[in-house]
């Protein structure tokens, strides 16, 4: 398990992490979603042992991190911009891993070049930057890491490795109980892998539970009232657009409570629609000051 | 409880093979390179060489002075490439996300960059042995290769020890060389940009370079401490500037833990030495540029207390906001100003300093009863003396030196003393402050002091052991030759001495403002004989190796101007043999 306990981090004048808190059960596949510059990448920096923390605690198993080697050999970390040692083929890669990771498993790297055909002497400086994050995701997985920890992962890959990997992915998940967490911009993609969210926003923690609790908290709502009719008082709107007759609504809650109060109002026509983890982020950043405005050019 | 005591050590904590064999692999072109160029330097002209004598000199002649030069070349080569991945946001995400820590990163990466050095150095001496071991032995090319190579390790330890602290400091690749560089140099860079300052403005400054200001800057001090005492086989010298390598590795080890990654790029990388660089940046800028202005736009006159504050308050000025966008990496440099007139001030202090006499510090005569030995020297005339009455004399010529202390840029007076307490005090000032009695006081006493030195060289003829000798013939230098020991002797003993006896010849140590003196267009044999004299009271103030006493020869002086027209004519006959001196 990841715990990320009031974690703080500031670069000179800027506070990148205030408070910073998630949980990252095991075997689950976390998604860290949150706007730029929220400090998604500072945190993965923390948890990678890159960074010290200035105050809190990243743990791993319930020891922390930084400086200690017998737990950053349980985690393989892919960056958005992944890193090789200038003029290193697949082959020099390989071989540094094996030296430097107990765990890296030879026999896995060779089997793995069926799902990842590059060429092992070629520099890996030539390839594209899809074919050195494809490098990248082999190295990771031989080295059959517990946390496996990824910054954009999937930037530069074409829609077919995409699906492999995250059923590679998928597949350690489940068969060895590797933890994932994943950081990226994509919704739609974290929306079908992953089974827990944090959305994190100035350094905080927005909101943390699993996608379905998540889901299930945030309905859309479609209704047309009768003349005259107001909405129930206590609904907690989120958002709120209206087309002739039609209002739309964002509403907290959960879908049972809200159709019971919507009903008791008696509306010509109402219909609760779920809601996507795009629709779901936007919604939650609106209410911090984080809404999507209309841009004047 | 911090992260330090939280953490396990394990074995990789301190060395890991992986990363050290993976820094060697990665990187031989530094260490075959270094190779490339030891063996060019040693084995390759000793196995040309003829004589045991030559492959001396080629180990601890260019073997050491080219030592030098390379280790501290290769040095922060081989510390840039194996600490370089400590400079890019990437490298430092990937490096410090592996299993490791950081001391461990640190040694392995230190001991790839050590080996790097040693491995050349070694193949090299091994290489010399067997080259020098045809011309001179092998029990005498061991010695000699043994010997290079133990010079060789010691200064590689010292130059690399030294670049792995730097590597430290800073986190830009760019800026890592810049600092090596500069902390090798800079505090006597800096000690000689402030003398160059109070040299032109404080009257009685002699412009010294204190030992300490060498010794903070290693590479000056090595460089002056083997030229200037041949320490070939002082090993205890040699192993004091290998400690002050280590030293240099463990420092870089207590801020190796410390070390920030996100410093990454950075030039300052320790947040606590960010003041303090832009403190020494400004007043090094602040110091050049004002020099550089002052020696461009005032023409070298000396006491221009107004314009030389300004260049210095404006100099500070540019430095500051450099430094600040070095810092900041930005060109806004927002407040950072406000901090500045603290060293604006400074700046104008020091000038305010010499405009006000240095609080006392030109016109300061030790008595009398203090002074163990005193020294002055003016041209060509120098002399040192612990009778307490040329002492006073000494002190009475400084008294009217100092209070009047003319400030004229021209020719100047150095008076130093040895005080009984140990200390030394040295001043300079201009010839123009005395009066004209205080000019011809120095002058008859330092002719007599130079008459007695003269004296005491023409009765110790054996001395001399060599002369120079150019002919000025029809306005133009014609020849010029060099007389061997015998040979200078003969002239000394035969010529010179009867012939100053006669009145017709007299050493030129002349006066400068005498007429004449710099020579007319009479045909002469300018004769320059050498004395050795090292340790010898009574031969001057400049107590070096040599004493040289020249002599302007015309057709006057008889004997002399015989021997060597003589001399020349079997010069003639000789000049195209191998040996310059006959």
């Amino acid at each position: 398990m990841i715990e990320i306990i009031d974690l703080y981090k500031k670069f000179g004048d800027f506070s990148a992490l205030n408070g910073l808190s998630l949980t990252v059960p095991k075997g689950s596949v976390y998604g860290l979603v949150g706007p730029n510059g929220a400090g998604k990448t500072t945190a993965i920096r923390h948890l990678t042992g890159v960074y010290r923390p200035d105050g809190g605690k990243v743990l791993v198993d319930g020891e922390p991190v930084y400086e200690n080697p017998g737990v950053k050999e349980k985690i393989a970390y892919i960056p958005d911009e992944v890193y090789f040692f200038p003029q290193a083929t697949m082959r020099d890669m390989a071989a540094f891993y094996r030296g430097m990771y107990p765990g890296f498993d030879s026999e896995l790297y060779q089997r793995l070049a069926g799902a990842f055909p590059l060429e092992e002497k070629t520099p890996l400086k030539r390839f594209s930057r899809g074919m050195q994050k494809q490098a990248a995701f082999r190295l990771a997985v031989s080295l059959r890491p517990e946390v496996l920890v990824l910054d954009e992962p999937v930037d530069g890959l074409d829609p077919v490795m995409r699906r492999q990997i995250w059923g590679l992915l998928l597949s350690e998940v489940a068969e060895r109980g590797m933890t994932v967490l994943v950081s990226s911009h994509n919704l739609r993609e974290l929306e079908d892998v992953c089974d827990h969210v944090g959305i994190i926003h100035e350094g905080k923690t927005l909101i943390e539970r699993s996608l379905s609790e998540l889901q299930d908290n945030m309905v859309k709502v479609q209704l047309v009232l009768p003349e005259g009719t107001a909405l129930p008082p206590d609904l907690d709107i989120l958002h709120e657009s209206r087309v002739g007759q039609v209002r739309t609504l964002i509403l907290r809650g959960s879908s049972g409570e809200l159709s019971a109060k919507i009903a008791a109002v008696g509306p010509l026509f109402f219909d609760l629609l779920p809601l996507t983890l795009e629709e779901i982020f936007i919604y939650e950043l609106g209410g911090e000051d984080y809404a999507v405005r209309d841009v004047l050019l | 409880m911090n992260w330090e005591v939280r953490t396990m050590r394990s074995g990789m904590s301190f060395f890991n093979k992986t990363i050290y064999l993976n820094c060697l692999r990665r990187f031989w072109p530094v260490w075959a390179g270094l190779t490339l160029c030891l063996v060019l330097m040693l084995p390759l002209p000793a196995m040309n060489m003829r004589y045991a004598s030559d492959v001396e000199t080629l180990f601890l002649g260019v073997g050491s002075y080219g030592g030098i030069v390379f280790a501290f070349g290769f040095s922060i080569t081989a510390a840039m490439t194996v600490y370089g991945w400590m400079y890019q946001t990437r490298s430092t995400g990937f490096t410090a996300a592996l299993p490791l820590r950081r001391e461990g990163m640190l040694l392995s990466t230190a001991a790839a960059g050590c080996t790097m050095l040693a491995l050349p150095g070694v193949i090299a001496a091994l290489l010399g042995l067997l080259a020098a071991g045809g011309v001179c032995g092998f029990s005498a090319a061991a010695a000699l290769a043994g010997g290079w190579l133990g010079r060789w390790l010691l200064l590689a330890l010292c130059f690399f020890g030294f670049a792995t602290l730097c590597a430290q400091l800073t986190g830009a690749i760019w800026v890592l060389p810049a600092v090596y560089v500069l902390l090798n140099v800079g505090v006597a860079v800096i000690w000689y940009l402030i003398a160059n300052v109070l040299e032109l403005l404080l009257p009685g400054y002699a412009g010294e370079v204190p030992r300490l200001a060498l010794t903070l800057s290693p590479v000056v001090r090595i460089f002056m401490f083997y030229w200037a005492e041949s320490p070939f086989e002082d090993w205890a010298g040699l192993s004091g500037y290998a400690a002050f390598g280590v030293l240099c590795l463990v420092l870089s080890l207590l801020l190796a833990r410390r070390r920030r990654m996100e410093s990454a790029t950075d030039t300052v990388a320790v947040s606590w030495l960010k003041p303090v660089f832009r403190w020494v940046f400004s007043i090094g800028f602040a110091l050049c540029f004002a020099n550089f202005l002052y020696l461009i736009l005032m023409d070298g006159e000396a006491y221009r207390y107004v314009p030389m504050a300004f260049f210095l308050v404006l100099g500070g000025l540019l430095g500051w906001i450099i430094a600040e966008m070095l810092v900041r990496k930005s060109y806004k440099i927002g407040s950072a100003l406000k901090t500045f007139p603290i060293l604006a001030v400074l700046l104008i202090a020091l000038v305010a300093f010499c405009a006000f006499g240095g609080l006392g510090y030109t016109g300061r005569v030790p008595d009398a009863e203090s002074v163990k030995s005193a020294a002055i020297s003016f041209y060509s005339y120098s002399c040192v003396t612990d009778d307490p009455a040329e002492i006073a004399t000494i002190g009475e010529l400084h008294r009217e030196l100092a209070d009047a202390s003319v400030k004229e840029d021209g020719m100047d007076i150095f008076i130093t003393y040895t005080l009984k307490n140990g200390g030394t005090l040295r001043r300079r000032y201009a010839y123009a402050s005395l009066s004209e009695e205080g000019k011809a006081e120095l002058r008859q006493f330092l002719e007599r002091q130079e008459g007695e030195a003269i004296s005491l060289w023409l009765s110790e003829p054996d001395r001399t052991i060599h002369a120079g000798v150019s002919e000025y013939k029809n306005g133009d230098y014609t020849r010029s030759f060099e007389l061997g020991e015998e040979r200078c002797r003969d002239i000394l003993r035969y010529g010179v001495l009867p012939d100053m006896a006669a009145g017709t010849l007299r050493a030129v140590s002349g006066w400068p403002f005498d007429p004449g003196y710099a020579g007319d267009e009479e045909d002469c044999f300018y004769l320059e004989f050498e004395t050795w004299v090292k340790g010898e009271a009574g031969y001057g103030y400049n107590r070096s190796e040599y004493d040289v006493q020249s002599f302007r020869v015309t057709p006057a002086a008889e004997n002399t101007w015989a021997m060597l027209e003589k001399a020349a004519e079997e010069w003639e006959a000789v000049k195209d043999s191998y040996s310059p001196e006959y």
